[in-house]
Formats: structure tokens, sequence, C-alpha cells
């Protein structure tokens, strides 16, 4: 693996609740270096966003978590690590998906999607102490060679894609090598280069679409993101105006 | 407002280092002076605004609570700062969503009486799908819990009073 940190220290398990679950408490252990991996076969309780879960066949996809410690970075500079990683899986993506390149988008925030079908999730949990992120889990699901989901997001999987089979150790190998040459560009302060990138991969940036805040149905176009995260939207009136992540659903395309 | 809200609020002002709080309600108002004056310790002062005849504060506000249409000149009363002033705030490093819990059907981190110390994680703050399990950095006592859960926290928001031990 080509990697200098990420990768280096591995723990894998048969079976895990939660990969996320299990680096956090590694992390707060002491037990994790930086770029330290999680990773199991089988995750029995993956996690989403709050309530949320994850849906993976055994054996078939990615779970994993990567350890970061970004103590250099301020708490109000923590959605670079949403960029970094949903870059390093865009990255990772097209990279074993040549020819699906353009339709792989990040849908804001992070998830990531192959068209309009969701092919990658990530979930970032932080441990902040005395007002600094002392650590960072970085969740990564990735549907790799599952071919039926059962759940109700619509999901696609590389190998429904490409038609192949993946080899998953190649394919983790490769994810970290993405995510630390992402976070080495950040650590080099080529922040112009990540947001550039990141805003220029946003699903449905620059097209018409249908979104939802709370009772209002409308459409608007995405114009990027704000330093904190929230997206920016140009309404019908010309009016540009910015949203939370609990204020604004994409809505389905007529 | 009930007694324990009002015993809480004076605590809360008399740590917060601001030295005037003035709070109206519909039927009376309060005003809370910490009267931090030349390096003293914050002293309470509160004036109730409601009840007729000048009393001890503790009565007057069960008056008005009992009739809460009376009216009356203010009162003053000089009340050391005993215990209070020894509680202390735990505030939000960021913007957010505060949970007490992290999920639906988990445990809840802190609850009131529980003892915390550094490490201890006591919420969640999210922020843009990015999750902060947020440490204590004291070693105390949960007095009280000061946001709701699932509710927007700012920057520096007090999100528990702590009694440190």
């Amino acid at each position: 693996m080509e990697t200098l940190f990420i990768g280096r220290q591995r723990f894998e398990e048969e079976q895990l609740l939660s990969t996320n679950a299990y680096a956090l408490n590694l992390l707060r252990n002491g037990l994790a270096r930086e770029g330290a991996v999680v990773i199991t076969k089988n995750q029995t309780a993956g996690r989403g966003q709050r309530g949320n879960t994850w849906e993976a066949e055994p054996g078939k996809n990615l779970t994993m978590s990567i350890v970061l410690l970004p103590s250099f970075m301020n708490v109000d500079q923590q959605f670079e690590l949403t960029k970094i990683s949903s870059l390093a899986v865009v990255g990772f993506l097209s990279e074993f998906m040549e020819k699906e390149k353009d339709k792989i988008r990040i849908k804001w925030p992070n998830d990531i999607y192959l068209d309009s079908r969701k092919i990658a999730g990530i979930l970032i949990e932080n441990v902040v102490r005395d007002n600094q992120i002392a650590g960072s889990v970085v969740g990564i699901g990735l549907n790799i060679n599952q071919e039926v989901f059962h759940s109700a997001v619509s999901a696609v999987s590389m190998k429904e894609c490409a038609g192949i089979e993946f080899n998953l150790r190649l394919c983790e190998e490769k994810l970290c090598e993405h995510l630390e040459s992402r976070y080495l560009q950040f650590l080099a302060g080529q922040k112009v280069k990540i947001d550039s990138d990141y805003r220029r991969l946003l699903y449905k940036l620059n097209e018409e679409h249908r979104f939802s805040s709370g009772q209002n149905n409308f459409t608007g176009i995405i114009q990027g993101v704000t330093a904190e995260g929230k997206i920016q939207i140009i309404l019908g009136s010309g009016e540009q105006k910015e949203f939370d992540l609990k204020e604004l659903k994409f809505e389905q395309e007529l | 407002m009930k007694i324990t809200e009002i015993q809480d609020l004076i605590k809360f002002v008399a740590k917060s280092g601001v030295s005037e709080v003035e709070l109206q309600d519909k039927d009376f108002k309060i005003i809370i002076k910490t009267g931090n004056v030349k390096g003293k310790t914050a002293e309470p002062v509160m004036m109730v605004q409601a009840p007729q005849v000048q009393q001890p504060v503790q009565q007057q506000i069960q008056q008005v609570q009992h009739t809460p249409e009376a009216k009356a000149p203010e009162t003053k009363k000089n009340d050391a700062a005993n215990d209070e002033s020894k509680f202390v705030t735990i505030k939000s490093p960021m913007i957010g969503t505060f949970y007490r819990q992290s999920g639906p059907d988990k445990p809840v981190f802190a609850n009131v009486a529980d003892e915390i110390k550094p490490g201890k994680v006591i919420c969640i703050i999210e922020a843009m799908k990015l999750f902060n399990e947020i440490e204590s950095d004291i070693t105390g006592r949960i007095v009280k819990v000061l946001v709701d859960d699932a509710t927007p926290v700012e920057y520096d928001q007090p999100l528990f009073l702590v009694e440190p031990m």
C-alpha cells in the first residue's frame, strides 16, 4: 500500500456493530494512531445519519472507519473533513470506474451518487476536547459487489455499474491512498483546490432542481457551499439563499 | 416561574459575570443585579416588581405565584451568594444542534446529579452532518441542563450548569 500513515495501523474484525463506534473507542482509549483503519466484513448495526442505518450485505462491501487526528483544525473548520472525505471517495470511484467518471457526484453534504443513485455514504464523528478536535473518525460505506438492495433509498454498487467483481482489499488500499492524498493536500494548505473540486463535483450543480424547505416547494439552482458548509441556491426569483442541512430536502425529479 | 427556576436563574446569573438581568413575564418582572464591584465575589441582588408589601424575597415569589395580578413597588434583597457562585457553565464550542444522546433509543450522556470528569462525553453537537462528541474538561456534578434535546445552539451558549468538585 502506498500510504504514509492511513491504513498502517489496521483493526480487522469478523463482525462489528459499527466500525465508527469501535474506532471512537480506540481513539478515546489512546489505542489508535493517526490513520488507523477499522474494518469488518460484517457490520451489523451500521449507522448513517442519526437514527438511519446503513445496509450492507456481509462480505460484499467496504464498511470502514479511518481515524484522523486533525488537532490543528478549529471546530469551525470541520466542514473541510466532509470535503476531503467526499473527494477521496469520488477520486477512488473515478479511478476504478473510468467510464462512469462524469456521473459520480457529491450529493451535499457527503453522500456519493452515481447518476441519481447512492453508491457511498460518509459519517464523520469528532471527539471535541477543550474546544479542539482531538480526533476524528471518518466512516465510509461503499457499495462494491452487492447486487440487491432492500432499503428504500435507491442504491447502486460498483459491480452493478461496471459489470465486474472488485477485490475488496485492493479497494480498501486505494481508498486509503485517495483519502491520504486529499488530507495531505489540506495539510499543505491547498484549500482553494479542495473547495473548487468539491464545488465542481456537487450533485445538481448549475442545474434546475426541485427542493423543499419546511412546507415550501421550490425550484432552484445550486451555486456552491459556504465555508461552514451551508448550501447556496439561487431561487426562481433570482434571490440567492443559504440552507442548513435540516432546512433543505432534495425532491424527486418530475 | 417556579421558585426552583428562580433559584437556578439567580445562581446562573451570579456565575455568568453579567451585572444585571431583567426578565419580564405577563404577571411580573424580575431584575437580578449581581453587584459585581471591585474584586468582590458576585452577590446577586434580586428585585421583584409585583407584590405590595416588603418582605423576604422567597415569600414574595410565592405571593406572585398565588396572586399574579398583585402590583407593588420594587423590593431589594441582599443575599450572600453562598454556594451559587461556585457553579460553572459548560458552553458550546460551536454552532449546531444539541443532542443529549447518541440516538433516539440510546442512554442520555449526562443527567442532572450525574458526576462528570474530563474525557466524559456530555453531549453531541451536530453541524452539517458532522457529529461532535463534546467531552467535559472539568470534574463536577451536573446541576442543570440548560438546553433542550435536539434544539439549535449558538457558539458559546451555556449548555450545562455544573458544580465543580
